[in-house]
Formats: C-alpha cells, sequence, structure tokens
C-alpha cells in the first residue's frame, strides 16, 4: 500500500523557468538564415524587376524608388532580426519538460510538459544540410501548425539524441498514464 | 444467433438508396455556390428571344449531359459503397474503378455522430459519422441509412468500443432532465442576435456581387445607388432613416433566420459521464460529448441577451481526428442558473465574482491607443482628406468609438486563479466568462514585446487541445510564478489530460 503523503508545497522552491540556461543555436545555422534571407530576397527583387519591366503603369521613378526602398527596409530589418533574435534563442530540457525561447520584438518562451507530447519529428533542408544541422518540431495535442515549437539550429547529431530522448520519455509517460488511468478527474 | 433478416452487421450491406439523393444535392449544392453566376448567365442567356443563340443550346446540352453523368457516377458509388462490422472491425468497402478499403477498429473509434438535413428527414434517413485517430485517416461516414437502423448501428458501435464505452448510455443514466428550447426562446434568440455582424456580411456579399449583376444580368447597381444618393441630396434625413430601415430588416431577418436554423428542436440531456446535444432545423444533429473532452468552458451574452438572460455556453472539445482537430459547440441557456448547473462537470471551483480578481496593466489601452488606433487615424485622415476634405475628421470619431471599447474592455477584464484552473472575465457590451482546467493545459506560452521587457510585463498565453487563453499585460513576476506553478501543477499530477 502506497504511503500517504501531504507535504507542504514551498512556492518560492518551484522550478523557475526564468533560471534555466538554454543552449544556443549553433553559429553556422546564422549563415544559414543569411543564405535563406539572400535567396528570399533576390527571388522578391527578380519578380518586382519583372513586373516593372513589363507592366507599363508603374514603369515610374516614384514606384521604383518605392520598390528600392522598400527592399532596402526589408533587408535591413531582416538583418537586425535575424541578428538580435538569434543572440536570445535557444532551448533547454528538464526532467519533465522542454523549454524554447526565440523572437526578437516579441520574446517567447515556450514551455511543453513532456507528458503532453504527442509526437516528435526531425527535418533538415537543403541549406541546413550543407552546415550540418537539422530541427525537431514538437507536436501536442489539437493545435495548429503555429503552435507547435521547433529548435532549430542544432547539429544533425543534437537533434538525432533529442528526438531519441523526447520519444523514450513520451514512451514512459504514456505507460505510467496508461497504468493510473482508472483515476478518474473529479468530476 | 441473428438470422440474415435481422440487421446482421457481419453482413456486407449497403446504405439506403436515398444515399444516391444525398450524395447529388450535395454536389449540386456544392457546384452552385461556387457557380452560380455562370448559372444565372446561362439561364438567362438561354431564355432570349434570340433563337439563334447556339451559346445557349450548347449550354442547355452541357448541363443535360453533366446531370445524366453526375446520377450514373453517383448510382455507381452507391453500389459499391458496402459496410461492415466484423472481427472488432467497422469496414467500409468501396469504388468501382479506385478501390478502397476502409478499416476501423472499434477500440479507435472515439465517437458516432448522427445528422439528419431536411432532404434526409424526407426519406426518413440519417447520416453517421464515426471519429477516429489516425494521422492519416479523416473521420468515416455513412450518407443515408434508414433512421431506425442508424441508431441501432450507432449503439452497437458504442457499446463494442471500449475506448468510449463509458459513454454507450444512450439513455439517461442521471436523476437530470436536461432542458428544450420553446418557440418563444427560439424567436427570443433569434431577435438577440447579433445583427451587426449579419449587416457587415450582407454588405459585403453585396458589395462583392455588383460586379457580377453587371456582367450576367446588365443590372447595374453602382448607377442605381448613384442616382439613389442624386435624389437624397435633397432630402438627407428621410433617405438616411430609409436606408438605415431596410438594412435593420434585412439584418434582422437573416441573422434571426440563421440562428433559427442552428438552434431549432434544441435539447440537452445529461447522459452518464457527458451530455446528448441535439438541434437543428435544415440539418439536425446528434452529439454525444463526454465531459472529459471539454478543454475550455465559456458562455457569454450580448447586452440584449444579457437583459432577458439568455447565456450561450462555448464548448472547446477535442475532435477525434488525430487528435489534431478542434470543434467548438454551442448550447443555449435561457437563464444563469442552467450555466451554473452545467459548470460543475467541468470545474469544481466555484465561479468568481465578477467584481473579484486580478485586472490588467494600463499600458494594454495605451499601447493600442499609441501603436494602432492614432496612427491607423492619421494615415486614414491624411488618405481620405483629398476626397472628403474636412469631412475627414470624422474619422476621428470612428477612432474614439474604438478607443472607448478597448479602454472598457482593459478595465473590465478581470482573472482569478486557483490550484484547479483560471477563470476569466471580459467584455465591453456584452460580458464572457471562461473557465480553463491547469490539467488541460498542453503548452505555456510566455510573452513579451519590447515595451513589456522594458516596463516587466508580460502576456501569458495557455495553449488547450481545444484553443488558446491568453491574459495579456501582467506583472513579469506575477507572470513567471503563475507559468511555473502551472508547469508544476501538470507535471505533478499523473492525471491524463483526455
Amino acid at each position: 500500500m502506497e504511503v500517504f503523503t501531504n507535504i507542504e508545497i514551498n512556492l518560492a522552491e518551484l522550478p523557475k523557468f526564468e533560471q534555466v540556461s538554454f543552449n544556443k543555436q549553433e553559429v553556422k545555422y546564422l549563415v544559414v538564415k543569411r543564405i535563406t534571407m539572400l535567396i528570399t530576397i533576390t527571388v522578391f527583387v527578380i519578380i518586382s524587376a519583372l513586373a516593372y519591366i513589363f507592366i507599363k503603369k508603374i514603369h515610374n521613378n516614384a514606384t521604383l524608388y518605392a520598390m528600392i526602398g522598400t527592399i532596402i527596409l526589408i533587408t535591413l530589418f531582416w538583418l537586425i532580426a535575424d541578428t538580435i533574435g538569434f543572440k536570445y534563442a535557444g532551448y533547454s530540457l528538464r526532467e519533465k519538460d522542454i523549454l524554447y525561447r526565440s523572437g526578437w520584438i516579441i520574446r517567447k518562451t515556450r514551455m511543453v510538459p513532456l507528458n503532453r507530447i504527442q509526437h516528435v519529428s526531425m527535418q533538415s533542408g537543403p541549406i541546413e544540410r550543407k552546415y550540418g544541422l537539422a530541427s525537431i518540431t514538437v507536436y501536442t495535442a489539437g493545435g495548429d501548425d503555429s503552435d507547435d515549437f521547433s529548435v532549430k539550429g542544432i547539429t544533425t547529431e543534437t537533434a538525432i539524441q533529442l528526438k531519441e530522448w523526447i520519444r523514450s520519455q513520451i514512451s514512459n509517460s504514456t505507460l505510467e498514464n496508461s497504468i493510473t488511468d482508472g483515476d478518474t478527474e473529479p468530476a | 444467433m441473428e438470422t440474415p433478416n435481422q440487421h446482421s452487421w457481419q453482413l456486407l450491406q449497403r446504405q439506403s438508396p436515398a444515399a444516391i439523393f444525398v450524395m447529388l444535392l450535395r454536389a449540386a449544392i456544392s457546384l452552385i455556390r461556387v457557380f452560380w453566376p455562370v448559372f444565372v448567365g446561362i439561364f438567362f442567356k438561354v431564355n432570349k428571344s434570340d433563337d439563334t443563340n447556339s451559346f445557349g443550346l450548347y449550354a442547355q446540352w452541357s448541363v443535360i449531359i453533366f446531370s445524366f453523368l453526375a446520377i450514373v457516377y453517383a448510382a455507381i458509388e452507391y453500389f459499391y459503397y458496402r459496410f461492415q462490422v466484423i472481427n472488432n472491425q467497422f469496414i467500409i468497402k468501396s469504388g468501382w474503378l479506385n478501390k478502397k478499403n476502409i478499416s476501423i477498429p472499434l477500440d479507435n473509434i472515439q465517437g458516432v455522430h448522427l445528422q439528419q438535413s431536411i432532404w434526409q428527414r424526407l426519406f426518413n434517413v440519417t447520416g453517421l459519422k464515426i471519429d477516429s485517430p489516425g494521422t492519416n485517416q479523416n473521420e468515416v461516414s455513412l450518407d443515408a441509412i434508414a433512421t431506425a437502423k442508424a441508431v441501432e448501428l450507432r449503439q452497437f458501435l458504442l457499446s463494442s468500443t471500449s475506448t468510449i464505452q463509458n459513454e454507450s448510455h444512450i439513455v439517461s443514466a442521471t436523476n437530470d432532465k436536461g432542458w428544450s428550447l420553446s418557440i418563444i426562446d427560439l424567436l427570443k434568440l433569434s431577435i438577440t442576435a447579433n445583427h451587426l455582424q449579419a449587416f457587415f456580411l450582407i454588405f459585403a456579399f453585396g458589395i462583392n456581387i455588383m460586379d457580377d449583376l453587371k456582367r450576367i444580368l446588365n443590372i447595374d447597381g453602382w448607377g442605381a445607388i448613384e442616382s439613389v444618393s442624386e435624389k437624397a441630396k435633397s432630402n438627407t434625413l428621410l433617405a438616411i432613416s430609409i436606408l438605415i430601415g431596410l438594412v435593420a430588416i434585412i439584418s434582422v431577418f437573416v441573422s434571426g433566420a440563421l440562428t433559427i436554423n442552428k438552434f431549432y428542436n434544441f435539447t440537452i440531456l445529461p447522459v452518464e459521464k457527458g451530455w446528448r446535444i441535439a438541434h437543428g432545423l435544415l440539418k439536425y444533429q446528434q452529439r454525444l460529448i463526454p465531459y472529459r473532452k471539454i478543454q475550455i468552458l465559456s458562455w457569454h451574452a450580448n447586452w440584449l441577451r444579457r437583459k432577458i438572460g439568455f447565456w450561450i455556453v462555448d464548448i472547446k472539445i477535442i475532435g477525434g481526428n488525430s487528435l489534431r482537430r478542434k470543434e467548438q459547440l454551442h448550447i443555449t441557456t435561457t437563464n444563469i442558473e442552467q450555466v451554473l448547473t452545467l459548470v460543475p462537470q467541468y470545474q469544481q471551483s466555484p465561479v468568481a465574482d465578477t467584481s473579484s480578481g486580478f485586472l490588467i496593466n494600463d499600458a494594454y489601452y495605451k499601447r493600442k491607443l499609441y501603436i494602432i488606433i492614432l496612427p491607423i487615424t492619421i494615415i486614414a485622415i491624411a488618405a481620405s482628406a483629398y476626397w472628403l476634405h474636412w469631412h475627414s475628421a470624422w474619422i476621428t470619431l470612428f477612432t474614439s468609438i474604438i478607443y472607448i471599447h478597448v479602454f472598457i474592455y482593459a478595465k473590465t477584464l478581470r482573472w482569478n486563479i486557483n490550484a484547479e484552473g483560471l477563470q476569466l472575465y471580459e467584455g465591453v457590451w456584452g460580458r464572457k466568462f471562461t473557465l480553463l482546467k491547469w490539467q488541460k493545459v498542453q503548452q505555456v506560452i510566455f510573452v513579451q514585446s519590447l515595451y513589456q521587457q522594458k516596463n516587466n510585463l508580460a502576456s501569458l498565453k495557455f495553449k488547450t487541445a481545444g484553443g488558446n487563453v491568453s491574459i495579456p499585460y501582467i506583472a513579469e513576476a506575477h507572470a513567471q510564478q503563475i507559468a511555473n506553478e502551472v508547469m508544476y501543477l501538470i507535471e505533478a499530477k499523473e492525471i491524463n489530460w483526455q
């Protein structure tokens, strides 16, 4: 028979996510982001140039300057966002959950308990593969794609280890839930 | 032992022949929704007195041939669509050229729902939908089986699956009688609906079809409006009054009709560990909602419904498809006591008084003003000054109303937390209560904008399998404490969140 305990919980002693140390993304990931930005901007410039050439209505200096100005502004903003965002981004594993923080203007720290993870996947784009990087995505129940978070900018080996570790934790958690499933919640 | 004459679900069997009609109708409605201007154009072109209109002739024959092919296709689909329950699996075999075989283990079935549109009622048939998880499988449905057979099949499936065996008691196992809506209640509900929303939808739809009307029917809607406004200049007050009256009548009619269609024949009946909810006029639906599936519970009323005590309870549940789909259901109540009888099924804590609880920081409405409302006002005035001259200043009236709305919202919003969950109270003209149990939380998101970082503020977002609940603009330290406590509560208890 299990011994009944009812220990008082000191809220001040609860684990604090704000004191967690986060593992940074790989420096090579910044290079990947720069390359992605360059490709996207190039495509955008080509489309704008074609539009400027073939659509007579917008063939004037004002439109040209507006297009160039917009591209420069977007590029600058993107560069700054990537650089500052890279400094802040990181992930952390704790015994019972995984944390990921990201963002520049709007910073988010996402916390997902391991017992809520449905499954985890690993992905790697062509540029990431060239630099030996990958990302893992953690899925929880019922969410939109925007709510699932991806730990990006980690080495492929780290991604594999993370994925396998999370999967093993999910399996243990599922087993514990099935054993205690006979317990009912209040109401 | 069952004889072949009885409903032996082991035998491979077809739906009712009415399924052909249901399939055709569904396809026709989808086509009409998309191509109605084309059909109207063809109709009017064909009916022109000019008999040499060969286009009209081709169009007529195209419609006839297409209809014939559609009937043949639907008949073939019906003939090759069969189902059975065998070896603890629900099996559907379909397709003529492209054969498909779907097998759903009975234990995987999350829910079995009945739906009956007005057309299905004509033929005394019912549609049956089966929810099952699985990354590649959508819900399985039968379009039309005899109503009595559908009820029997549902009962059989529910009693066969261990997943929802606790919810297999179709007959009420409680002493609660539940409630239903009378015709008077329905009328009150339709009159107090959100007509403003309907007005904007109708307005947008009207603008959208103006060009179609001109192209197909040679009706110049814009020209008519211009000529009316010319005449109206001499009597502005009358014109505005007539316009407002017309808009009000149309909006009330449309939103009232939509409300009646949705809540007609509404009944809620508590069964063991869940509610059985039925409603709908054109499409009658019966759903069995297990309490454990409820992720977020909220109830709301606009300012008019608050006066007469009508509240709509919104239940956000997790769908059955691969645990990735959210659903929302609505329960109509005619007084707050009915709402409060539903609450204990989700959360044991009593609902806090609306005057108690924490407020959000004033920075919420101030930031909205400086970052959104003021810049938009300035841009709108500058952009419209060329055409409207000094009249563009009227835009400030509109944006002032928005600001007042945001201000009242920020001052009204209150939140309470305890060991069980979060209670949120909000609203400007209407009111909304939201309950969230910590055990339903899937993810906690701590959010800080640049301004919030500098001013020690933060927002919290709790993600569940049925949607999200947020607390905006609270003290950073308080937000951190709540996040840490919620994570502890979720991780310390071994309770299955489903």
